[in-house]
């Protein structure tokens, strides 16, 4: 059994990235951090974390992009994964903002087929950073 | 102005594809209008009481002649042959068959021109004094950062689902004509000691229903700063900012309830945090930027007497005293054409119109338009020579009323007769407001004054802010006017005061006439204007006549 913070964290669904669909497969140990706590006091906490559980309550529910950026920016090297709300056109959201990849349930899966993944995940790349900074 | 690069275009390009795509799954009904409404709101789709409305991004109110054209041809063959110009320095269009949508943001396309991010929880187009790059008091063209920051904030990956939309506005001179203290961020280019030129930056301004002034959140950031500073502004926002209450969730409320001085501490830890790692910005682009906003070849224009030609024609000399301003280069002056015909709906030109204004700015205007925030179009650079002509054409247009800055240069939100929010009508109330003083003829008597209503509490039409400001409300199903007297939305920043209970829709342009018959009776002479008179007596003396007379 991984080493998790909190039961409530999801071990199973569909693990999309920009390859696509695959079962997902938890690296140990696993953190989720909740939009409420401050990336700011968790260093010590993620050290030796495998992975990171970024839960997002609704798609309007942007913090979680920010808490990302903000574990990214103070150094976090493992795994990020966004969990819950999000819908497909938001993946590049995602990705841009430090995530390596979107958890989803089966429904999710159903409702929004890989197809629709993909084509957002082509524009991962399309981002005004090249052009703006040196 | 500023010239798309590959980057640009493509990035339009795909967008309009993709609004294409998603689009035909909200025809074919596999998306519900609930799950198809975000969406479309990214791509500036509006759904109001009758139909789709889309707004279109003008950054910071900067047009080119192919663009207007362009404006003029969606206007004629996909609305009903005119276009709203908006306070966002944005046009709007009122009446769009979602089915011919993704045909007009094709169109737009063409021309460099789009609707991504006038709507939604996101940054929105940035605006900017309508009078850049022209002004005598500039002490920078506000336009170069407003370009950098319509980059910045385009599709930025993690503020694109913010608490609420953000506005931000840019002013490049002391007077400030962008009302930089009323949005989420105003950006004011100043110089330091040293005569380096940054930043000052006002943070948690707005209006809505609770109008507050914006603080000061630094007092120079320098240029290589700016963006990183802005970050730190947008995380903190982002990860603090109120989602409970949609009425609670801008800017300025986290402000008013952390107080500035927290906020600023957890913006500036945060600063000092990316700051260490973040990348500087391109000088290819900065370049770029800096040619492209370079002021037009001023042509060496032979001399002209303004003054005597206005001493031959009465009518030329009032819409001149009212619609030309002074440019930077002697020879040059900035009009402004008026879209407040008195009795027309503020901001609204039909395609004709847009095609003539289009064409003015070709021959005689280096190319280029504005549209300004008090819903008027401006030709920046105008060789003296040519006022006559130009003034001529815009006579047979319809489009030279001699009213800039009177009172029938009203600002007036949509209201109930388009949108969904409102609680009243506000462009009728504009209308007969400029009817009423054009039938007294007073207005050039009573001088200065920004008459500004909204037909909801949200504010739109900047009530808060207007010299007399006029809210629309829904009283037990009747409407219902309330006034405010001495809003300011210049570097003076005041907000109205509210004179008392409001007035039906039959009485209220009674209302606004005691008011106004008031000030010219009791000024001291027509070099007192009505805001500085009322900053004199205060409240008191119009209450009186409001209610007691
Ligand atoms: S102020 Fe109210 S009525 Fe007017 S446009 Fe805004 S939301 Fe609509």
């Amino acid at each position: 059994m991984p080493d998790v913070n909190s039961t409530s964290i999801n071990l199973t669904g569909i693990y999309v990235t920009d390859n696509g669909f695959a079962a997902y497969k938890a690296l140990t140990p696993i953190r989720a951090v909740t939009v409420e706590e401050a990336p700011e006091d968790l260093d010590e906490v993620l050290n030796g974390i495998a992975e990171v559980h970024i839960s997002f309550a609704s798609p309007a529910d942007g913090r979680g992009f920010s808490t990302a950026r903000c574990l990214r920016d103070r150094g976090y090297q493992g795994r990020v994964i966004a969990v819950g709300g999000l819908v497909c056109d938001q993946y590049r959201h995602a990705r841009q903002s430090g995530f390596d990849g979107v958890l989803i349930s089966q429904e999710q899966a159903a409702k929004m087929p890989e197809r629709h993944w993909l084509e957002q995940a082509n524009r991962v790349a399309v981002n005004y950073r090249a052009q703006i900074y040196a | 102005m500023y010239h798309y690069q590959d980057f640009d275009r493509d990035f339009v390009k795909d967008r309009v594809s993709e609004f294409r795509t998603i689009t035909q799954r909200r025809i074919d009904g596999v998306l519900s209008e609930d799950e198809y409404k975000p969406f479309r709101l990214q791509n500036g789709l509006y759904l109001q009481l009758h139909a789709y409305m889309l707004q279109v991004a003008i950054p910071y109110g900067t047009l080119s002649s192919r663009q207007m054209h362009k404006l003029a041809d969606i206007a004629e063959r996909w609305d009903k042959g005119y276009g709203h110009f908006t306070t966002r320095q944005n046009i709007q269009f009122n009446w769009m068959k979602l089915a011919d949508v993704g045909d007009v943001l094709e169109a737009l396309s063409e021309v460099d021109m789009h609707a991504i991010q006038t709507s939604g929880n996101c940054i929105r187009n940035v605006t900017a004094d309508h009078f850049a790059g022209c002004a005598p008091d500039e002490i920078e063209d506000p336009r170069m950062v407003a370009e950098l920051l319509r980059q910045w904030s385009t599709a930025h990956p993690e503020f694109a689902f913010l608490p609420r939309k953000f506005k931000i506005a840019v002013s490049g001179a002391p007077n400030d004509r962008a009302v930089i203290a009323f949005h989420d961020i105003g950006i004011q280019i100043v110089q330091n000691r040293d005569g380096e030129t940054g930043y000052r930056i006002l943070i948690g301004g707005g209006l809505g229903r609770t109008p507050l002034i914006g603080q000061e959140l630094s007092a120079f950031v320098p240029k290589a700063d700016l963006l990183c500073y802005l970050e730190a502004v947008m995380h903190i926002y982002n990860r603090y900012g109120r989602r409970d209450n949609k009425y609670k969730a801008r800017i300025k409320i986290l402000v008013q309830e952390n107080g500035l001085a927290q906020t600023k501490a957890q913006i500036d830890a945060y600063f000092a945090q990316i700051k260490k790692t973040h990348r500087p910005l391109s000088e290819t682009l900065l370049r770029k930027i800096k040619d492209d906003f370079a002021l037009p070849n001023l042509s060496k224009a032979s001399a002209f007497d303004l003054e005597a030609q206005m001493a031959l024609s009465p009518a030329f000399a009032r819409w001149a005293g009212q619609s030309v301003h002074a440019h930077r280069d002697e020879n040059h002056v900035s009009i402004t054409i008026s879209l407040k015909k008195q009795g027309a709906t503020p901001g609204d030109a039909s395609t004709a119109q847009m095609r003539v204004m289009a064409e003015l700015a070709k021959a005689y205007a280096y190319d280029e338009l504005r549209v300004s925030h008090e819903q008027n179009i401006i030709l920046p650079h105008v060789p003296k020579e040519h006022l006559l002509a130009i003034y001529q054409a815009l006579q047979e247009a319809d489009l030279a009323a001699a009213n800039i800055g009177l009172v029938s240069d009203i600002i007036a939100c949509p209201g109930l007769d388009y949108c969904s929010l409102a609680t009243a009508r506000s462009i009728t109330i504009a209308q007969q407001i400029a009817t009423h003083f054009e039938g007294l003829k007073t207005e050039y008597d009573i001088g200065p004054m920004k008459i500004k209503i909204s037909g909801c509490i949200n504010a739109c039409g900047h009530h808060h802010v207007g010299h007399i400001g006029i809210l629309g409300l829904d009283r037990a199903g009747v409407e219902n006017y309330q006034i405010t007297i001495g809003g300011d939305g210049t570097q003076d920043a005041a907000i109205g005061e509210r004179t008392g209970p409001g007035f039906s829709y039959e009485q209220i342009i009674g209302a606004i006439d005691r008011i106004i018959a008031h000030y010219l009776a009791k000024r001291t002479g027509k070099d007192e204007s009505f805001l500085a008179y009322y900053k004199r007596v205060g409240i008191t003396p119009f209450k009186e006549v409001l209610y007691h007379a």
